[in-house]
């Protein structure tokens, strides 16, 4: 045992955790969803049952079955939040899972670690967002293609006042409103941040309405050429089905993303 | 907030700052010493990218070695870990990190996720000598500094694998399928078109799986992204 924790902290100094004790916690984490005593947790580690005891309780001030359990409540805590809508999974089923037998008792340590009821957790992150609103089922792929469907094409042309005003403008936008993701904010040039925010626009707009989901959107970036003119733009060809190959050739340029790149 | 914020912002998510740099503007702008950039868990590897100094670094390999610690808690909460005085006040959910840290010259230690939407690529450390609080203007900063950082790494990564690698693959009937499917991601999420296509391509990075097959997934409604209590989730 001394031997061990002498050998791991020459060199820097810093590392105090004995090679059993690291074993053993790693066997824990590996293991935490199985059945597992403290017999395993001591023969993982090549120690005695109490010499792991011990050794435990002096380097991580737990002992191994307390470790053992907040691990688990780890697991249980993220099963809970990666929860799907239709899953209809429960608390009891997580708790199981992670071989919790008294659901009670396993809400308890729960709530104490994690400020929260278990159940608050899975309702929270399954049921709503942040409107309130109730997450959308997943109604696609039912009857998907049989709805009646149509492309419209908005032509939009957009004079450039300020640059430097629209970027600042937007990022005040998105820190106050709703933004895709936390600290998200749009990159790239003027082109695509119209875009970005023209197509925020539609979005909004069309969930707004009731009846109708807006099933794609695709900027299509055009810049005037020395003479003033705008090439021709046509709709790429996609269809439900294989896209048109034979078109590719003509129609690079109709690409955002090869404008982008 | 201030100019020199935004100017820092803007230089990282230019690309103008090289990836062994992008600790540095973190240490310049929040009361702390050291800061390290690293990517983390599956798929993305454990790696340093971007460390200020040893204990930087040292704070990160001690959490690679142990599997705990306020980094992984901040990847598997997507939420910043503050610990404020970890000599003191030391969170209990990563005890052989706080003992094994002990012997380093860290007072406060603060872990930020780096995401990118769904994606979970790793995470910010950044360490004080002495208990060291943040201001919640900070911790916004902090965060929206680490997100920038994720659209570099995940980039990066993608990079990694090579242009023509399985990942992307050229033939034009795929290429097609791609951009249309990025259009229903437009339509799903308030991103760039090119984040669009950054997410796809970092979803099939994920799993191993050419952006192809992601796309015709998208396309097919068997995959959307959803915004889901202020984060993106993936419904498969």
């Amino acid at each position: 045992m001394g031997s061990n924790s002498e050998d791991l902290g020459s060199g820097s100094g810093s590392v105090v955790l004995s090679r059993p004790v690291r074993a053993a916690i790693r066997f824990i984490r590996e293991n935490a969803r199985s059945h597992i005593r403290l017999q395993d947790i001591a023969a993982a580690s090549v120690l005695t049952p109490r010499g792991l005891q011990a050794a435990f309780q002096r380097e991580v001030d737990v002992s191994p079955m307390e470790y053992l359990r907040s691990v688990r409540l780890e697991g249980v805590h993220r099963d809970l939040r990666n929860a799907e809508p239709g899953q209809r999974l429960t608390v009891a089923e997580v708790a199981r899972r992670w071989r919790f037998s008294n659901v009670g008792r396993m809400a308890t340590a729960y709530r104490s670690v994690y400020g929260i009821a278990p159940s608050t957790t899975l309702r929270f992150l399954s049921g709503e967002d942040m409107d309130g609103r109730t997450a959308p089922v997943d109604v696609a792929g039912v009857a998907r293609e049989d709805r009646p469907h149509f492309r419209l094409v908005l032509d939009c042309e957009v004079e450039i006042d300020d640059a430097d005003v629209m970027r600042a403008s937007i990022d005040e936008q998105l820190d106050q409103g709703q933004r895709a993701w936390p600290g998200y904010r749009p990159s790239g040039g003027v082109d695509d941040l119209v875009a970005f925010v023209l197509g925020r626009a539609l979005r909004r707009a069309a969930s707004d309405v009731e009846g109708i989901t807006l099933r794609s959107v695709n900027p299509m970036v055009r810049v005037p050429d020395p003479q003033g003119d705008y090439p021709s733009a046509e709709l790429p060809s996609w269809a439900g089905a294989a896209p048109d190959e034979h078109l590719d050739g003509d129609h690079e340029a109709s690409d955002p993303l090869e404008e982008t790149a | 907030m201030s100019g020199e914020f935004e100017r820092t912002l803007s230089a990282l998510r230019s690309g103008r700052v090289r990836d062994a740099d992008l600790s540095v503007p973190f240490v310049r702008l929040l009361p702390v010493r050291g800061c390290s950039v690293s990517s983390f868990g599956v798929p993305f590897g454990n790696e340093t990218i971007s460390a200020s100094d040893i204990t930087a670094s040292r704070i990160d390999e001690i959490q690679f070695d142990l599997h705990e610690g306020p980094c992984w808690e901040a990847i598997r909460r997507a939420q910043p870990v503050l610990e404020d005085d970890i000599r003191h006040r030391a969170s209990r959910s990563w005890p052989a990190f706080t003992e094994a840290v002990r012997h380093e010259a860290v007072g406060a230690l603060f872990a930020f996720p780096v995401m990118f939407g769904p994606l979970r690529l790793g995470a910010v450390d950044l360490y004080a000598p002495e208990p060291t609080p943040l201001e919640p203007e900070q911790v916004e900063q902090a965060s929206l500094l680490s997100t920038a950082v994720g659209r570099r790494i995940l980039q990066r990564s993608i990079a990694s694998i090579g242009v023509g690698g399985a990942v992307l693959d050229r033939a034009p009937s795929s290429r097609r399928m791609v951009h249309q499917a990025t259009g229903v991601v437009l339509a799903q999420l308030d991103i760039t078109a090119e984040d669009a296509y950054l997410l796809l391509q970092g979803h099939a990075f994920a799993r191993r799986r050419p952006t192809r097959e992601i796309a015709e997934d998208v396309l097919s409604g068997k995959l959307r992204f959803e915004r889901r209590g202020g984060l993106i989730e993936e419904s498969e």
